[in-house]
C-alpha cells in the first residue's frame, strides 16, 4: 500500500483499506472444516473448458471450476530476442492476477504469488512440450486469473488451461498435462479444495501429470502430511487427472470440429 | 471469410473432402495476402461494399448490421463488489469493481473516489508485452477517467462520514481479447460493473476512528445498497474509424484499426445527447478543402463526417440500451 | 536453476558413469554419499541466531564448496488489529553475484525469488510455527527474519539452505521479555517469562478496553534468551537427482547440469522414528512415472533420517560450546 503513486495509472487516495466487517462469521484461525454440500470429498468441482476463445492468440483456453476463473493464451513459437543461441526453445510462463480476483484488491504490481504460480505452471508444462523442435524460439504462455478460489486450484486449473492452449496453438507436445489438488484435512483426503478448505488443511498437494503416458510433471506440496498421506494424495490426484484428461481431450476435439 | 488470426491455419486431417481442402487453401491464401498487404486487402473489401468480417458499410438507415454483436454479462465475479463481462464481436473485456475505505481528500472532505484503470495485458494481443502499462493503456485509462468523472456517479454519494471516511471504488478493467474498439467495450463494461455494485452498510465510529461494515444479510436494519447513479448522465461510447478519407467504419476491428486515418469517439448519454466527442488524427472535413487537384478522384464525402458519426451513434444507442437493460434486469 | 553449461559429451559421460555398475562419480563418491559438511553456529555476533555451513569444501586448503551463511534477527512488530498473535516468520534468500557469475541480474533475482519461495513456504507454515514468538497479546510480537546468503554454489544448494536454516533456527534465542503495566496500581510489574503473561486477563478479546500490559522491557540475564519452542521440528531437506531409474545425492554443479530432473523432499521429525513431509517439489523435465515417484518418496526417508540424526548431534555439541561462550562473555562484562 505504501507509495503506490504511479503516473502511468489513474491513482486513488494514498491509502485505502478493505472494509472491516462486524461479527465475522468465523475467525480466520478456526480449524474446523465445513462439510461439503454439493460434492463428495473425492470429487472435483465441475470443469468448464473452452479452447480458442482469444482470437488474437495462436492458441488459448478459458477454464472455470466453480468460482475459479482463468484465461490463458499462447503466443509463439516466436523469435527469442536478446538471448544467446539456444538449441532448445524456451517456455515462458507469466501469471497475472486481475486486481479484483481475490478477497483483497491486488495492487497492479507483480508480487511473490504470481511468480510462484508461474514457476509451478511452467514446471508442470515443461516435460510435455517438445522444445527441441523450436530452436532459437520462445513460446509465451500468459495466464490471467480473473477470480481465484485457493492457490492450489489456481495452479491446477492454470496448468490445465495452459496445456489446452498449447494444444490449441498446435505446438508439438508429448501429451496433455492435467493437474489436480488434494488436501489433508484432519485424517481425510479432500480432492480439489477451495480456499476455505485449504485454510483448514494440514497440508496440500498439487500433482500435474500426463495421464496418457503415466508421467508426473510436477508436484507442489506444502504444509504437513505423513508419507502415507502423501502417497494417498498422489493416488487420489492421479486418478482425477485421468478423468480430467478426457474432459480436456473432448473439449479440444469439439473446438477442432467447430473450426473446420 | 478469412479471419484475422495470425497463426497458420491447422490443416485438416480429412483426406476425402477435397472441397473443404480447396476452401482451406483459399482461406490460407487470403490470410497471407492480408498479412502482406493489409491496406489493399481492406480496400478491395470496401470496393465490394462489405467489410472483412462480413459487416455491411454503414448507411444512416441500416445501422445495425454495421456494428458487431454486443453481449453483456454482469455479476459473475464474486470476489468483486460488482462486475461485468462485455463482448463486442471478439473483443472481450472483464471489469471488476473493488470497494475500499479511505480518508477523504482534505479539499473535498465529503467526497469519495472513483479510480478507473484499464489493463491491456500481454495475453490479449501479440502487440503487447508483459510489463508496466503501455502508452495505449495509459491513454485509454485517462480517457475513461474523464468520461466516467462526468457526474454519472456523484462522488458525494460515496461519503461515509465527512472528513473521516469515504468509499473508494477501484474500477479495474482487464482486456482479455483485443479485437479492436476496446474503448467502447471497456466503457460499457465499467458502466455495467458500476451498476452491478452492492456496497455493504458502513458506519463510522468516532470513538475508535474506524469504519465498520455489516455483511449483507446479517442485519436487516442495515442493508447493503446499490450505487446512486444518475441515469441521465450514464455515458455510452461509439467509436468510428475513417479509412482513406472516404469510408466511415463504425466499431473498427483490430485488423482495421492500424489502417485508419482518423478515429472518432462519440459519447452519448441515455437521452442521445452528446456528452463528449474525441477525434484522433487529421480533421476529416478540412482535409478535402486542402486536397486540391485530387479532389475529383476521391469519392468526396459531401456530408459533415462528425455529424454523420453522431447520427449513426444515435441510431445505435437505442439498440444498445435495449440490450443493456435486458441483461441488467 | 543455476546450471553451468557443459558440453554434450561431458553430460553423457557423467550420466553413463552414474548408470554404470558399479557407478562412477568424478570425486569417487558412491551414489548416496555426501561430501564433507562443515557447520558452525553463532557466527554472527549481532544476530539472535546464526550458522555458517559449507558442503564439499576442500579439507586441505578450504577452497570450493557450497557456502551459506544463515542469520536470524528478531524484530518487534506492532500487531494492533491484525490477527497474528504468535509472531511471524519471514525467510529470504540472497545469492551473491560472485556465486553465480554467469547469471544476469534479472536471472539472479528470479533465482533468489525461487529459493526464497521454497524456503519460506516450507518454514513459515503454521504446522512448524514456534509458540513463543508472542510478546503482548494483540499488541506486539516478534517478527523472525531468517536471512540466508549463498556466497558460493558448488551444487546441492537446496539441501545446504535447509541445513543452514535449521542450524540458525536451532541456535536462535528469543530474548526474555517482561510486560509492563501502567494502569493498575497494585501490581506495577507483572513479570513473566513468555507470552503466557496475560492469560488471566481476558481483556485481550475486548476491543473496547485496553489490555493491561502496555509495554515490555528486556531483563538482563546471563544467556541471550530461550530457544525457539519446538526447535527439533525444523525440517531437513534432501534433493534426489534423477538419471533414468537411478538417483544420487549431493550433486556437484556438473552433475546437476547433466541430470534432467531433481526431486526435493523436506522432512520434519516429530520423534526420531517417522517423519512428516513438509514440502515436495519436482524440478526439471525428465520423465518420472508415478510408481517411481512413490519409491523415491520412501527412500528419501532414510536419507533425511541419517541427516537429521547427525545434524542433531552436531547442533547439541555446538549448544554446549555456545553456552560456555555466552556465560563467559556475560561474566566478563561485569
Amino acid at each position: 500500500m505504501q507509495s503506490t503513486f504511479d503516473r502511468r495509472r489513474i491513482n486513488g487516495p494514498e491509502e485505502s483499506l478493505p472494509p472491516v466487517f462486524i461479527s465475522e462469521p468465523q475467525d480466520t484461525f478456526s480449524n474446523t472444516p465445513v462439510a461439503r454440500k454439493s460434492r463428495k470429498v473425492s470429487d472435483i468441482r465441475p470443469i468448464f473448458l473452452q479452447p480458442g476463445l482469444i482470437t488474437q492468440a495462436n492458441g488459448s483456453a478459458y477454464i472455470e471450476t466453480e468460482r475459479t476463473k482463468i484465461a490463458c493464451s499462447v503466443y509463439g513459437p516466436r523469435q527469442s530476442k536478446n538471448t544467446a543461441y539456444n538449441e532448445k526453445g524456451k517456455l515462458n510462463v507469466e501469471v497475472k492476477f486481475a486486481p479484483f480476483s481475490c478477497e483483497h484488491r491486488r495492487a497492479p504490481l507483480r508480487d511473490a504469488e504470481d511468480r510462484s504460480i508461474a514457476v509451478a505452471i511452467q514446471q508442470a508444462l515443461l516435460p510435455s512440450v517438445q522444445l527441441e523442435h523450436f530452436p532459437k524460439s520462445t513460446i509465451d504462455v500468459f495466464v490471467i486469473i480473473l477470480e481465484a478460489d485457493g492457490i492450489e486450484g489456481c495452479i491446477a486449473s492454470g496448468a490445465i488451461a495452459a496445456s489446452t492452449a498449447l494444444a490449441n496453438a498446435g505446438i508439438d507436445m508429448y501429451g496433455l498435462v492435467t493437474s489436480c489438488a488434494a488436501a489433508v484435512i484432519e485424517a481425510d483426503i479432500w480432492v480439489d479444495p477451495t480456499q476455505e478448505e485449504s485454510n483448514t488443511a494440514n497440508g496440500t498437494l498439487v500433482l500435474s501429470c500426463m495421464p496418457a503416458l503415466g508421467i508426473v510433471t510436477n508436484s507442489w506440496q506444502t504444509g504437513r502430511m505423513t508419507p502415507s498421506e502423501l502417497l494417498a494424495c498422489i493416488d487420489a490426484c492421479s486418478g482425477r487427472c485421468t478423468d480430467i484428461h478426457s474432459v480436456v481431450a473432448q473439449g479440444l476435439l469439439n473446438s477442432a470440429h467447430d473450426e473446420t | 471469410m478469412a479471419s484475422a488470426r495470425p497463426s497458420p491455419i491447422i490443416p485438416t486431417a480429412t483426406a476425402g473432402k477435397t472441397s473443404s481442402h480447396v476452401a482451406q487453401k483459399e482461406a490460407n491464401k487470403a490470410a497471407i495476402f492480408q498479412r502482406l498487404h493489409p491496406r489493399i486487402y481492406l480496400e478491395r473489401f470496401l470496393e465490394e461494399k462489405i467489410r472483412p468480417d462480413g459487416r455491411s458499410i454503414a448507411q444512416n438507415d441500416e445501422g445495425d448490421n454495421a456494428w458487431r454483436n454486443v453481449e453483456v454479462n454482469v455479476g459473475s465475479i464474486t470476489t468483486a463488489s460488482g462486475s461485468a463481462l462485455v463482448r463486442i464481436g471478439n473483443t472481450t473485456v472483464v471489469c471488476g469493481v473493488k470497494a475500499e475505505i479511505c480518508e477523504p481528500d482534505l479539499d473535498n472532505p465529503s467526497e469519495g473516489f472513483l479510480v478507473p484503470n484499464v489493463d491491456l495485458p500481454a495475453l490479449c494481443s501479440p502487440k503487447f508485452k508483459p510489463g508496466p502499462p503501455t502508452e495505449e493503456a495509459q491513454v485509454l485509462s485517462e480517457k475513461l477517467n474523464e468520461v466516467l468523472g462526468n457526474g454519472m456517479l456523484p462522488l458525494s454519494s460515496l461519503c461515509i462520514h465527512s472528513g473521516k471516511s469515504a468509499w473508494v471504488l477501484y474500477v479495474d478493467a482487464t482486456v482479455i481479447n483485443y479485437d479492436g474498439n476496446v474503448f467502447d467495450a471497456t466503457l460499457l463494461a465499467m458502466v455495467c460493473a458500476l451498476k452491478n455494485v452492492m456496497l455493504p452498510h458502513a458506519s463510522y465510529d468516532p470513538d475508535v476512528n474506524r469504519t465498520i461494515c455489516t455483511r449483507p444479510g446479517v442485519d436487516p436494519t442495515k442493508p447493503s445498497r446499490k450505487l446512486v447513479i444518475q441515469e441521465d448522465l450514464v455515458p455510452y461510447g461509439f467509436s468510428f474509424g475513417v479509412f482513406a478519407c472516404s469510408h466511415i467504419l463504425p466499431d473498427p476491428s483490430a485488423s482495421e484499426e492500424p489502417l485508419l486515418d482518423t478515429s472518432i469517439s462519440i459519447i452519448l448519454d441515455s437521452h442521445a445527447q452528446v456528452l463528449a466527442v474525441s477525434q484522433l488524427g487529421a480533421g476529416v472535413d478540412t482535409e478535402y478543402e486542402a486536397s486540391g487537384p485530387d479532389l475529383d478522384d476521391t469519392p468526396a464525402r459531401k456530408a459533415d463526417t462528425l455529424a454523420e458519426c453522431i447520427s449513426l451513434a444515435r441510431n445505435r444507442l437505442a439498440i444498445l440500451l435495449n440490450k443493456v437493460y435486458d441483461t441488467m434486469n | 536453476m543455476a546450471s553451468t553449461s557443459i558440453s554434450k559429451a561431458e553430460k553423457s559421460y557423467i550420466r553413463a558413469g552414474i548408470l554404470a555398475n558399479p557407478p562412477r562419480r568424478a570425486d569417487g563418491r558412491s551414489l548416496h554419499d555426501f561430501r564433507v559438511i562443515s557447520l558452525e553456529t553463532g557466527v554472527v555476533s549481532l544476530s539472535n541466531g546464526s550458522a555458517h555451513l559449507s558442503i564439499g569444501r576442500n579439507p586441505h586448503d578450504g577452497s570450493g564448496g557450497t557456502d551459506i551463511l544463515a542469520s536470524v534477527k528478531l524484530e518487534v512488530e506492532d500487531i494492533e488489529g491484525a490477527a497474528i498473535d504468535n509472531g511471524r516468520i519471514a525467510c529470504s534468500v540472497s545469492c551473491s553475484p560472485s556465486a553465480y557469475p554467469h547469471l544476469s541480474s534479472g536471472a539472479l533475482d528470479d533465482l533468489q525469488y525461487d529459493l526464497t519461495q521454497v524456503l519460506h513456504q516450507a518454514l513459515s507454515h503454521p504446522s512448524l510455527h514456534p509458540k513463543n514468538l508472542g510478546i503482548i497479546p494483540r499488541k506486539k510480537s516478534w517478527l523472525l527474519n531468517l536471512d540466508l546468503l549463498v556466497t558460493a554454489d558448488a551444487g546441492n544448494v537446496y539441501d545446504a539452505l535447509f541445513l543452514a536454516a535449521r542450524a540458525a533456527l536451532w541456535d536462535t534465542k528469543v530474548p526474555r521479555t517482561r510486560s509492563v503495566e501502567y494502569k493498575s496500581p497494585k501490581s506495577l510489574l507483572s513479570t513473566s517469562v513468555d507470552m503466557d503473561v496475560d492469560q488471566d486477563t481476558s481483556s485481550g478479546f475486548d476491543t473496547r478496553r485496553v489490555a493491561h500490559a502496555t509495554d515490555f522491557e528486556l531483563p538482563d540475564y546471563w544467556d541471550e534468551g530461550e530457544v525457539l519452542e519446538g526447535r527439533e521440528h525444523w525440517p531437513v531437506a534432501v534433493t534426489l537427482n534423477l538419471v533414468e531409474s537411478k538417483h544420487f545425492l549431493d550433486a556437484t554443479l556438473q552433475e546437476e547440469a547433466s541430470c534432467g530432473s531433481r526431486l526435493l523432499i523436506v522432512h520434519s521429525y516429530e520423534s526420531s522414528s517417522s517423519p512428516t513431509v513438509q514440502s515436495m517439489r519436482i524440478l526439471g523435465s525428465e520423465e518420472l512415472s508415478i510408481p517411481h515417484l512413490k519409491s523415491l518418496i520412501k527412500e528419501a526417508e532414510t536419507y533425511t533420517s541419517d541427516m537429521f540424526n547427525s545434524l542433531n548431534a552436531k547442533l547439541e555439541d555446538e549448544d554446549i560450546r555456545r553456552n560456555q561462550k555466552a556465560r563467559q562473555r556475560f561474566a566478563g562484562r561485569k
